[in-house]
């Protein structure tokens, strides 16, 4: 049994996870391999991929491994018979963590995040939309990453918001990389089949939860690149359709929650809406805009 | 509980065109449809309806993951929609590794198959992709051409394998079960309420003569263009002007050398020749 902190949380698990880092302490969340039902009881939604009951979700990865995740405390994996261990782990670091940690009550977005003046600023989009490259780009320049993928917000309206350390390393494509001047030699596939790499960014410890303040929103647009400071609506939307679990909150009756913890996280940060990154010639021009609004 | 209408085609063929005709059809209402507003063209490879209806990221999935996904993506579709969905498809007609198809005939109430004169989609697709003629010569005969696929900052679309022109059309023509209606674009273009009329009949939507003339004027090659020239348009790749360019049959005469033309119609052929683009001995009809 290997023991890991990450997000706030200690974490047993006998599948080994090199990504995380060393823990210890009474477990919060336990990791097993194990039998995984084809069906669950009480099943309220269920996709293409995932069968969502109150406080339980399975999620089917063909040919990889189906994943229980239960109460935010235990997760079963019952991997495929010919699943790769790379493949098998990628979506238990990334999935069906995040149902476990949303299932704990956290607010979980898909954003990458850095440390800027001892504060968290992260930036919330799409999968493709440019987060980990922009976080690449600001580690190049000295900033610390808080983690990647998963953001891990502990929020409500009675305590300010922080963001919990997570995984220190960034998930990039290789083309990025390249856009960065990194060489993707040497450093370890995220799965087998793809040309997407894990850059390592960080220390070995885990670091203390980290008030936020700002997060920067790719949106979608056709127009010319623009920024602007959101307001009303225009900082909750963003903010609700990042959520890295959206699709299993209904099954697992965490909508509202994932509501409310967004209404409270927007009470309090500031929102900047990001359109027409596309249209910018390289991550460094993206970088010329954003910098000045964020060191300056 | 419904059924899907796909509209599929080789890139460049008019499949944009055909569906904002249908959607103007249906919706019968007193303003052209949003060319960025409809739902049929989100679905097919938009990796954002994917996205949000697996709940995982398309890119952390490889090709052939997400080919075994998708016939249920579509089926789940088909279930939640009260009236048919039209979705656009690029793709050949093919299978999924596990041998299943891609486009479930019993999801199917019916497949629009658009085909447009591959001389004249060469001299499109060029302009599209902003790469010479011979990179888009070279596209369309390529048995194992791909689209779309790419991670990161240009990954919109899912990858979609069309194989060449021609065996993009033998893979749909030869398909069964999929209730084919096949669509000249010379003929939208040349008789434009008899062949949408015919369309809309095959596919059991009432077309009285006013409704097909105002689903016309909506979607129309002027209205088209004036919207993406206004709004932009979801489907234009960067770095290129417009996505709705000429519109016109026949504008590889002005842009085709000689031997490339003669190269397009060698690979092309049988396909050419069964669709009446070139007559028995070679030479161009349209």
């Amino acid at each position: 049994m290997s023991e890991y902190r990450a997000y706030g949380i200690d974490i047993h698990s006998e599948l080994p996870c090199p990504e995380l880092l060393a823990g210890g302490g009474t477990p919060d969340l336990a990791i097993r391999i194990g039998t995984v039902p084809e069906r669950l009881e009480k099943t309220r939604d269920q996709g293409v991929c995932h069968q969502g009951a109150p406080h339980d979700l399975l999620l089917h990865i063909e040919g990889i491994a189906s994943y229980r995740i239960s109460d935010g405390r235990e997760i079963v994996i019952q991997p495929a018979l010919h699943g790769d261990e790379g493949s098998v782990r990628y979506f238990l670091l990334g999935a069906a963590l995040g149902v476990a940690l949303c299932q704990r009550g956290l607010l979980v977005l898909r954003a990458s995040v850095v440390e800027v003046g001892g504060e968290a600023v992260a930036f919330v989009g799409r999968p493709g939309s440019g987060k980990s490259a922009l976080a690449a780009a600001f580690w190049q320049r000295g900033q610390r990453v808080v983690s990647d993928d998963l953001c891990v917000v502990s929020v409500d309206e009675d305590r300010p918001a922080v963001v919990q350390s997570g995984v220190p390393r960034l998930h990039l494509w290789a083309e990025t990389l390249t856009a960065l001047s990194l060489d993707h030699t040497g450093l370890q596939r995220v799965r087998p089949q793809l040309e997407k790499f894990a850059l390592p960014v960080g220390s070995e410890q885990p670091t203390a939860p980290m008030p936020i303040r700002r997060i920067f929103a790719f949106v979608d647009s056709r127009a010319e690149f623009g920024c602007e400071v959101a307001t009303g609506s225009g900082k909750l939307l963003p903010l609700t359709k990042s959520g890295y679990c959206l699709r299993f909150l209904k099954g697992m009756g965490c909508g509202s929650q994932h509501f409310l913890q967004c209404v409270a996280l927007a009470q309090q940060v500031e929102v900047l809406r990001i359109w027409g990154v596309k249209k910018l010639g390289s991550i460094g021009d993206l970088m010329g805009e954003l910098e000045p609004r964020l060191l300056g | 509980m419904s059924k899907i209408i796909w509209v599929a085609s080789y890139p460049k063929s008019g499949n944009t065109w055909f569906r904002m005709f249908l959607e103007n059809l249906r919706d019968d209402a007193e303003e052209p449809a949003d060319i960025n507003g409809v739902v049929g063209s989100q679905l097919g490879p938009a990796r954002n309806w994917i996205d949000d209806e697996l709940g995982l990221a398309s890119c952390e999935l490889t090709s052939d993951e997400l080919g075994r996904l998708r016939p249920r993506l579509y089926a789940r579709a088909a279930r939640a929609a009260s009236i048919p969905r039209i979705i656009k498809i690029h793709d050949a007609c093919a299978c999924a590794v596990d041998g299943n198809p891609l486009f479930p005939p019993e999801i199917t109430l019916a497949t629009i198959y658009i085909v447009r004169n591959p001389l004249d989609i060469c001299v499109s697709w060029a302009h599209h992709l902003s790469v010479d003629l011979e990179i888009a010569l070279d596209h369309l005969a390529d048995d194992a051409f791909a689209i779309g696929g790419e991670p990161g900052r240009s990954g919109d679309q899912i990858g979609q394998v069309l194989t060449s022109w021609s065996g993009h059309v033998d893979s749909w023509l030869s398909a069964p079960d999929m209730k084919l209606h096949v669509v000249r674009y010379e003929d939208m273009v040349g008789n434009p309420v008899g062949t949408f009329s015919k369309a809309a009949q095959a596919l059991g939507i009432p077309s009285r003569k006013a409704a097909i003339s105002k689903a016309l004027r909506f979607s129309s090659f002027e209205e088209l263009r004036g919207q993406e020239e206004r709004e932009g348009f979801r489907e234009t790749p960067n770095g290129v002007t417009s996505f709705f360019r000429r519109g016109v049959v026949g504008s590889w005469r002005e842009t085709l050398e000689e031997d490339q033309v003669a190269r397009i119609i060698e690979t092309h052929f049988d396909a050419m020749r069964r669709f009446e683009y070139v007559a028995a001995d070679g030479t161009p009809l349209v």
